[in-house]
């Protein structure tokens, strides 16, 4: 179980809040709204795991932002204050500065993903979707049981043939043929067993009516108040970003930074599983 | 309202058209809330039967006479009425969970009869709190031990509500601890909610205590027994050797003071119990003592092992499956000697199917050393014997290693003939019986002639004669062929009359060493449950054998 509350909020809230957050991320190089998303992802993850996981991940994150900010200003001369050349590379600050804001950028997805995984456990992205389509479901959990099933199925049959022929034929031809002879075996049984779950499903009326399905999140108050609360915030974002406040340019030169109330709702609605928090204090 | 909870009435069977029948005009009816349990040889169509209650799982071919579940015929019920009336728990935990997580599992039958969300929560949360199982609610099936994954089958199928559940052989592939939880659990679902229970079950000694009726078929599916426990017991002890060995400890070593004429009571009830044992034996010995006079001797403590000669050694062994991993093997010291049949007992996890696959040399240990001096071929029987079958008949199963192997045909009809497999030879490998199959993969195993046979639990979820015609193959195989042989096992009583030395594993280490017979007198819980009837009253006696000859030491033939 993920910590804190938004991680027990519906389902339909993450997700909506994960798909907002992972877009507008994508949608901007804006170097505040970079700068913003990463801090908020990466604040938002420590809070999820702990910093000591969070610094091990650093050390990846770190130099993919560098990577992508050096490969660009060596390949991208655009730019008008340059550093320095040397043959057909021209390295320039606007260049530079473009590449670290996509490097940010690129960080702050994988961050947010990070993010995604501990709160949307599969549960909860099967009640989403499988909810309206219970066999769709159903396959997938039957899935998610089977393939961990035939993994260690395949060690114990690839194990108890080694123990007694693996000896005798250690030739290319041989091992094939035993390879061939795995997966014999393995149909085999899983033949058998499916008979059998086919079995324990009738058993259990599987096909005997419509299927209903086992919901464990209902809606409260609190999840439509937080769910109205992002759909603002995301409306007003969007107005911002498309009426300019989020555009900016690097070239020819790199444009001026202004305040702007724009990021403070940029912040508000990434912010949000911090926000929720808030009801701790409330009494 | 109907007055039974089930009916059959002159209920018979056949396959199709071979005409043989299966069941033979089977007529039996149980009382609301009763616990029956339906016993007979293997092959006597006790599954058959069960299933028959339930369409959904009823083995196609020709019937004829009636069953009545709760007043109606099973086959005229809508099908949610069926999936709800009969609970059906099969064999093997493993293949009966469909869904991947605990929750889901519990859920899935409700699902399936489209119950509305907020009754299945309640359903689903007071099956959950009554089988205990609110603490891995959460946790992925995969997850779950043996014994977890057969409760969480029985909790899916009680969540539904069923009024009659039917059991076939729940328990066979759990070992004996989670065994007896099963059972417990089960003896609540029927005493707390009233569930009529009937179940197929060979391990009487599990069984027995709780039921409070016994259907016992026999070969042609002829019901020959219905009744109370005593009386079923009193049957086979005056008959019926096949399947006398199934009966409890206590109850075998009354039959056998019985026999001698040492029963003091002869209308009491046969013991079923330890309990009831231990008050039976010091009843009986006590009246031989004084009445009769006779003088009872403690039996010789030990067994005498076969010279050491030592196959394969292992030292200072050291093994784990992953760096990130405990280990599961630390320090193991043990040798295999030819011409002896060395056992190791101990619990699940305790590394007994490691250290078999460490000896086999499919596993490099990270320390220590295995050492096979003569170059001696060491052959590994797994857990799972239907492993070893790729054919669509038993005898090309038996051929197909006869290149490697270097065997002839009629070296297959020999092993054939010598596990008595012979009538088998057409038949398809997984529709041989539990005992049939462990045969099977052991006789395919010794058509590669090895010198070393490691076995993991060769008469797992086996029957009594089964398991006492494996154990004459393997005693034949050591004394008289020169095999070294190590198996493992959960059945104590098995080992006490079949292996020559007995090792414990516990904690990843192989704590002792002892003759087979020493090692269950020694040790106070962990031993058969004759030595634990016997303890402080016939000092010496792990086998029901051991107690009859510690009477006729004493002249009891004089009773007759």
């Amino acid at each position: 179980m993920a910590k804190g509350l938004f991680a027990t909020y519906h389902p339909a809230v993450c997700m909506l809040f994960f798909l907002t957050a992972i877009c507008f991320t994508f949608c901007t190089q804006h170097p505040v709204y970079v700068a913003l998303t990463c801090i908020m992802a990466g604040a938002y993850l420590v809070y999820l795991r702990g910093v000591r996981p969070f610094l091990r991940s650093l050390g990846m994150f770190i130099p993919m932002v560098l990577f992508v900010g050096i490969l660009n200003s060596l390949f991208n001369s655009a730019g008008a204050t340059s550093l320095w050349k040397w043959g057909p590379f021209s390295v320039t600050v606007e260049g530079m500065c473009y590449g670290l804001a996509v490097g940010g950028m690129l960080a702050a997805i994988l961050l947010w993903f990070s993010c995604y995984n501990e709160v949307m456990t599969e549960d909860k992205f099967t009640y989403l979707f499988g909810r309206k389509l219970p066999t769709i479901s159903l396959m997938v959990s039957m899935i998610s049981r089977w393939i961990p099933r035939m993994v260690s199925r395949g060690h114990s049959v690839y194990d108890s043939q080694e123990a007694l022929i693996g000896g005798y034929d250690q030739t290319k031809s041989g091992k094939m043929k035993r390879g061939l002879r795995m997966a014999t075996v393995l149909t085999g049984l899983g033949m058998e067993d499916s008979v059998q779950t086919a079995d324990s499903m009738c058993a259990r009326g599987y096909g005997a009516t419509s299927r209903t399905s086992y919901a464990r999140f209902k809606w409260h108050t609190r999840e439509r108040i937080v769910l109205g609360l992002l759909i603002v915030l995301l409306v007003v974002n969007v107005v911002l970003l498309v009426t300019g406040t989020g555009s900016f340019k690097f070239y020819p030169r790199v444009s001026a930074i202004v305040p702007l109330w724009g990021y403070l709702t940029y912040a508000l609605m990434l912010g949000l599983p911090f926000l929720v928090e808030l009801e701790r204090f409330k009494r | 309202m109907p007055e039974y909870a089930l009916e059959v009435q002159d209920y018979s069977f056949s396959y199709g058209k071979t005409g043989v029948n299966v069941l033979n005009g089977v007529t039996f009816s149980l009382d609301k809330g009763s616990f029956t349990a339906l016993c007979g040889v293997s092959g006597s169509g006790k599954s058959t039967l069960l299933r028959a209650f339930k369409p959904e799982l009823a083995v196609e071919g020709e019937s004829s006479g009636q069953i009545r579940v709760l007043g109606d015929d099973p086959y005229t019920l809508s099908p949610v009425e069926s999936a709800t009336r009969v609970g059906f728990v099969m064999q093997d935990p493993e293949n009966q969970i469909v869904t991947d997580t605990v929750w889901h599992e519990l859920a899935f039958g409700l699902e399936n009869i489209g119950m509305d969300t907020e009754t299945m929560h309640r359903r689903v949360a007071e099956t959950a709190h009554f089988f205990g199982i609110g603490g891995w609610f959460d946790r992925r099936t995969t997850d779950l031990s043996g014994g977890q994954k057969q409760l969480l089958n029985l909790a899916a199928i009680v969540v539904m509500q069923p009024a009659v559940l039917v059991l076939d052989e729940p328990t066979s592939q759990l070992d004996p601890i989670a065994a007896k939880d099963f059972f417990d659990v089960l003896e609540r679902v029927n005493s707390e909610l009233g569930i009529t229970i009937i179940i197929i079950e060979h391990r009487l000694e599990d069984v027995l205590p709780i039921a409070d009726r016994v259907l016992f078929l026999q070969k042609g599916g002829v019901l020959v027994y219905d009744g109370d426990r005593d009386g079923f017991v009193r049957m086979l002890v005056g008959n019926s050797e096949g399947f006398r060995g199934a009966l409890p400890a206590a109850t075998r070593m009354a039959a056998c003071l019985d026999r001698a004429g040492l029963n003091i009571d002869e209308d009491a009830p046969f013991p079923v119990t330890v309990r009831e044992g231990r008050t039976f034996i010091a009843e009986a010995v006590e009246h031989a003592r004084e009445v009769d006079g006779c003088e009872i001797v403690s039996r010789p403590i030990g067994r005498t092992v076969p010279a050491e000669n030592v196959a394969i050694s292992a030292r200072d062994l050291w093994f784990r499956y992953t760096k990130e991993m405990p280990f599961v093997l630390r320090g193991v010291d043990f040798d295999v000697h030819a011409g002896r049949i060395a056992a190791l007992v101990g619990g699940n996890g305790s590394g007994k199917s490691t250290l078999l696959s460490a000896l086999s040399g499919i596993r490099k240990p990270e320390r220590g050393r295995i050492a096979n001096p003569n170059k001696l071929h060491v052959a590994l029987m797994a857990q799972n014997p239907k492993m070893l079958f790729v054919h669509d008949r038993l005898v090309d199963d038996f051929l197909e290693w006869k290149d490697i192997g270097k065997y002839s045909e009629k070296d297959v009809d020999d092993i054939l003939e010598r596990f008595g497999l012979a009538e088998m030879r057409t038949r398809h490998p997984y529709d041989l019986s539990g005992g049939e199959t462990q045969k099977a993969a052991l006789a395919k195993i010794l058509l590669l002639n090895p010198d070393v046979l490691l076995l993991d639990e060769p008469v797992k979820g086996i029957d009594a004669l089964a398991k006492k015609q494996i154990g004459e193959i393997l005693t034949d195989l050591a004394v008289n062929e020169g095999k070294a042989i190590l198996l493992t096992a959960h059945d104590l009583e098995f080992v006490s009359e079949t292996a020559h030395t007995c090792s414990m594993m516990f904690g990843c280490e192989v704590t002792c060493t002892q003759d087979a017979h020493g090692f269950f007198v020694d040790n106070l819980f962990y031993s058969t449950p004759t030595a634990r009837i016997a303890r402080g009253t016939l000092e010496g006696c792990v086998t029901t054998a051991d107690i009859a000859a510690s009477f006729d030491a004493n002249g009891g033939s004089d009773h007759e």
